[in-house]
């Protein structure tokens, strides 16, 4: 320590100096002092003395010990101690140098232990060891602060790189795939501002639908500049792109399968529900909305012209035949059942109908009889032409035959049911 | 033992008046400190010393908010018995209280 010890012959001297007695005397004050603050404790355990403290005496209780020689265990008896609590006037005295600091909470762990204070009671130096650690401490705050500003910031200017990045790789993929130059200007115009460029790429990804999984494909090898990035910007921007790209493939196999229904290979397409005949779901989802829009046998022969557009319809008639099953016959007197068991022969027809794709033969029957469920009549009096119920050569033409009046009754639930029945048969094959 | 109750019992040990006797003990109070203020130590051998000691700052952390505090660094006095005392001190009987 650099500081003085004091002993008594000190205090002494510098007593006798302030109150101008003999140091004699003030050496046996001293003792005195001593002795009557030891009895006083004996008595009374506490003595106070103004301007400087209390002393107490303090019992400890006796405990248990280690021998450190011989290592066997010892008890320490229990004893009494002097201990001293200064008044709070010396407290302040003594703490001077570091009068001016205060608690404070904290709210981070990171304060640092201050540098060890000069002991200013040296004449020659200033005591300001606590002054130069505050100082300290705010400049370490004000460049935690900046360095805090600074990450923000490079933040989202990384994610906005990130963006640009993937516009000039939207910018090649689009020369390459897309002949569209629209898009090419949309992609190219906005490659400076980094906010309407992430839009766009999914704009174009969705536009071409075969380069959105290029794009997807070359826009994470342009991510070497990004590596600054933090994860989470990246990641969310990835999972943006996939999910727009997503819905692009989505479009473009619902635009495909559109383009299946008007291929020129498939003649007939039927895809038979196995619900009821009288489910209008017999045609595939594409006409779903023909379907639905069906209320009626005139508003539905509006809509199938419109539909088959060029399909040419020759209406010829043909001298009727007698045979086993005669439609003249009148039917009032026949039994359904009857009817329905006779073999039925086709030489009587109505109409004839050409086939063309997309032609349907629930259409066309419906378009003669009334009924879809009728097709099976068709099918039946064409029957060397089919090589099975959906599918018939284009081109080919189809004779609509002229139905005994009680099988073909669009109104009798008979005829109907016979006609699913039938209907069941063919498919089943 | 109060201040005074301690004048009394040193004037009576040296046959002075209390008031030279309390006069002089403000005097040595002031000494110590003084002395103690610029951080030097007083020895009273047979008695014990007072000493400066500096106290680290620290982390200190409220049991039940858990707020953290920090303490700033502090110089206490603190007083240490002679072996002399201490041995005066052993042999006094402790009463359970």
């Amino acid at each position: 320590m650099q500081k003085d010890k004091l002993n008594a012959a000190d205090i002494t001297g510098l007593i006798s100096e302030h109150s101008s007695l003999s140091k004699r005397v003030i050496d046996d004050f001293l003792k005195a002092l001593i002795s009557t603050i030891e009895e006083g404790l004996l008595v009374n355990d506490v003595v106070k003395i103004k301007g400087l403290g209390t002393f107490k005496l303090q019992w400890n209780e006796p405990r248990k010990s280690v021998n450190v020689n011989t290592g066997e265990e010892i008890v320490i008896d229990g004893y009494y101690k002097v201990v001293f609590a200064p008044e709070a006037e010396l407290r302040d005295l003594v703490n001077l140098p570091y009068a001016h600091l205060e608690a404070t909470l904290l709210s981070s762990n990171d304060e640092n232990m201050p540098p060890d204070p000069e002991n200013d009671f040296q004449p020659d130096s200033t005591p300001e060891p606590m002054r130069i650690l505050t100082e300290q401490a705010s400049e370490i705050k004000n460049i935690l602060s900046e360095i805090n500003s600074l990450g923000k910031k490079a933040a989202p200017h990384n994610t906005s790189e990130a963006v640009s990045e993937v516009v000039p790789a939207a910018n090649e993929i689009a020369d390459d795939v897309a002949p569209d130059d629209l898009v090419l200007e949309e992609v190219v115009s906005p490659s400076e501002q980094p906010v309407p460029s992430a839009p766009v790429t999914e704009i174009v990804s969705e536009d071409v639908s075969i380069a959105p999984e290029k794009s997807q494909e070359s826009a994470p090898a342009f991510q070497p500049k990004n590596k600054n990035v933090k994860s989470a910007a990246s990641r969310s921007f990835a999972v943006v792109m996939f999910v727009f790209i997503g819905i692009g493939i989505g479009i473009g196999v619902t635009y495909l399968m559109h383009y299946m229904n008007w291929l020129p290979d498939r003649a007939l397409i039927f895809q038979f529900a196995e619900d009821d005949s009288e489910d209008i779901a017999w045609f595939d989802a594409a006409d779903a909305a023909d379907n639905d829009e069906i209320n009626n046998d005139d508003s539905a022969d509006e809509l199938i012209e419109e539909e088959l557009g060029n399909e040419v319809v020759e209406v010829v008639s043909q001298p009727a035949e007698v045979d086993i099953v005669r439609p003249d016959q009148s039917a009032a007197k026949v039994d359904f059942n009857t009817v329905a068991s006779l073999p039925r022969i086709y030489d009587d027809f109505i109409a004839t109908e050409e086939v063309i794709p997309g032609s349907r033969l629930a259409r066309i029957a419906e378009r003669h009889y009334g009924v879809r469920e009728f097709w099976v009549y068709i099918y039946e009096a064409n029957i060397d032409l089919f090589v099975s119920p959906d599918y018939v050569a284009p081109g080919t033409t189809l004779r609509i035959p002229k139905l005994h009046p009680l099988l073909g009754d669009p109104k009798s639930a008979e005829a109907l049911a016979f006609a699913k029945k039938l209907h069941d048969q063919y498919i089943k094959k | 033992m109060k201040h005074k109750e301690v004048v009394t019992a040193i004037a009576a040990k040296l046959n002075q008046s209390e008031q030279e006797t309390a006069a002089l003990l403000d005097h040595a109070v002031n000494i110590f400190r003084t002395q103690l203020s610029e951080g030097n130590s007083v020895l009273l051998s047979g008695f014990g010393s007072f000493e400066v000691k500096r106290k680290e700052e620290r982390i200190s952390v409220h049991p039940s908010t858990k707020v953290r505090t920090l303490i700033p660094p502090k110089q206490v006095v603190s007083f240490k018995q002679s072996a002399i005392f201490k041995q005066k001190l052993k042999e006094v009987p402790h009463a359970e209280g």
